[in-house]
């Protein structure tokens, strides 16, 4: 990973879930089926939530989350993927593109594309969406 | 004493299992899909996803639809599903600053760096009926959608940004303001309730994980009643913000950060005067104390309650002047009772038989008084014998002379 480039995990976690796959099936479809091994999963999980306030800067353990997490082989390229909630398609996803990116294949430029492009569209939705938020902006004055 | 068994029932308890399925049925209007729940009661949703621990949109809302709307019941179930998945990670410490929000104010400064944003919220509406969801239909639905967002997006073009903000209280700490925080624990693996029992003097990891899972209710009672009268913590919002927070975890072999996804959530901070008992520093500078608060989803109440208790605590346990004087100061007392299964499991035990227990205690009281009644049967005889003795009129000559029949009939 020379050059600046988007997180993958960052972005596949909170892409829309189609878009997720369809990469991922670009990648099912560039390598043969006897080339994929699932090693575990997907699997249902708990993750626990530390939280570090901002009164002590101490740490708590403040609740679990739900996950799905996938551990997968692609061609000898192990892939690793855990998304939040009951969702073994994204967490699927996630772990077949991360192994792709890992190995220097053709896909792989092609990948890091997509995945800029991605990006860009959750970025803007996000920006979007902030916008609406931005409308309740409140400057009070005292009298 | 222990729990006596009972025997029996099996047909009639499965029955009334049938039964309250009946119940959640025979209005026969239209089966309620778990998405609408998610949507459309998202505070229902995020309130039982906060008393259950569990941040697991889609199972609170089944929780939910399969409980009738009852929050404890649905945090309940939400324990009991969470009890049998395996911990398969701890997220990487995250913090409020990392927040992408939707709602962000201070109650301390006007101007705050970033702003306010006063974000989906009700507090300044007028608690009035809106007969007009009488008729809402999926046409009405799609054109408010509509109509607001162009309106916003014609008013006010987009600045790029997305809703990231410093914290209030980073500016508070810059002016000087603030008392020192004791960073008591901080490399200190955090204690884990789930895994351990609690003793106390607790470490500040238990009550923010207990006072976080707590039941809203009771937090919002136990705040209520130090700040109503029964305490001397006079807190002030510092900074309230409701966003989403990114989950991340270790990659299981390299150990890179890898993000899961964003989670909603609100954290807060209240702010109040830390009374130092040298009178000198009292007077030269005066400082403030934060309390903190969590709560997963959009839990206002719960994390400006969680907030105060934190503060009230604090201010008891480091033995400042205020503290110990009310209730909420007490922390054994405010941690191990604000958990809503715990407390609503002890109070339903009672609903169950306890027909054993109860026959002891009314044969302990039939004894008791067949004792009673035998010794004040005795002290009568001794008190009888002893007037005979002196020759005394006895008690029914007494009452002959008080009270004389004489034959005559009252008014």
């Amino acid at each position: 990973m020379d050059h600046q480039e988007v997180n993958h995990y960052s972005v596949l976690a909170n892409c829309d879930e189609g878009l997720a796959c369809q990469l991922a099936a670009e990648v099912l479809e560039a390598h043969p089926n006897d080339q994929l091994h699932i090693l575990s999963g997907p699997l249902q999980g708990l993750v626990m939530l530390r939280v570090k306030e901002s009164v002590e800067e101490s740490q708590f353990n403040a609740g679990e989350v739900l996950v799905t997490e996938v551990k997968l082989e692609l061609d000898g390229q192990f892939g690793y993927g855990m998304v939040l909630g009951k969702n073994d398609r994204r967490a699927m996803a996630v772990a077949l593109v991360d192994a792709a990116l890992r190995k220097n294949s053709p896909l792989t430029e092609h990948l890091k594309t997509e995945l800029a492009r991605i990006n860009q569209l959750l970025q803007t939705e996000r920006q979007r969406l902030y916008q609406l938020v931005n409308s309740t902006r409140v400057e009070f004055e005292t009298i | 004493m222990g729990y006596v068994a009972t025997k029996g029932g099996t047909e009639a308890v499965l029955k009334a299992e049938q039964l309250v399925e009946y119940f959640r049925l025979r209005g026969e209007s239209e089966p309620i899909r778990i998405e609408q729940i998610q949507d459309q009661f998202r505070l229902a949703v995020d309130r039982a996803m906060g008393e259950g621990s569990l941040y697991a949109p889609a199972l609170a809302a089944l929780a939910l639809k399969q409980s009738e709307g009852d929050a404890v019941e649905a945090s309940f179930l939400l324990r009991a599903y969470r009890s049998t998945l395996p911990r398969l990670s701890y997220s990487l410490p995250t913090s409020g600053a990392r927040m992408r929000a939707i709602r962000r104010i201070s109650s301390t400064f006007k101007d705050i760096p970033g702003g306010q944003l006063l974000g989906p919220t009700r507090d300044y509406q007028p608690r009035l009926l809106n007969t007009l969801l009488n008729h809402e239909s999926s046409q009405t639905v799609r054109r408010y959608l509509a109509d607001f967002e162009a309106q916003v997006r014609q008013n006010s073009p987009s600045d790029g940004q997305v809703g990231y903000f410093p914290k209030v209280i980073e500016s508070m700490r810059a002016q000087g303001i603030m008392a020192e925080a004791e960073k008591g624990a901080e490399e200190e693996e955090p204690f884990d309730v789930t895994r351990k029992a609690i003793s106390f003097p607790a470490p500040r990891s238990v009550r923010l994980q207990i006072l976080t899972r707590g039941d809203n209710g009771s937090l919002l009672a136990f705040a209520y009643s130090s700040i109503r009268g029964y305490g001397d913590v006079h807190p002030t919002l510092g900074e309230m913000r409701v966003g989403y927070l990114p989950v991340e975890v270790n990659h299981p072999l390299t150990g890179e950060v890898v993000e899961i996804g964003e989670i909603l959530a609100t954290e807060c901070e209240m702010v109040s005067r830390v009374k130092s008992t040298n009178e000198a520093e009292e007077e030269s500078s005066p400082k403030f104390g934060l309390g903190y608060g969590f709560s997963f989803g959009h839990g206002e109440d719960k994390a400006v309650s969680m907030a105060i208790l934190d503060r009230v605590l604090s201010a008891s346990k480091a033995g400042k002047l205020h503290g110990q004087s009310g209730p909420a100061a007490n922390e054994e007392f405010v941690l191990l009772h604000v958990d809503a299964i715990e407390a609503s499991g002890f109070t339903a035990h009672y609903k169950l038989p306890h027909y054993v227990t109860f026959q002891a205690d009314i044969r302990v009281l039939e004894r008791a008084k067949d004792h009673a009644t035998a010794k004040s049967a005795e002290s009568a005889e001794k008190h009888r014998r002893f007037r005979q003795k002196l020759a005394l009129p006895t008690e029914a000559d007494e009452v002959e002379r008080i009270m004389p029949d004489n034959g005559e009939d009252e008014g």
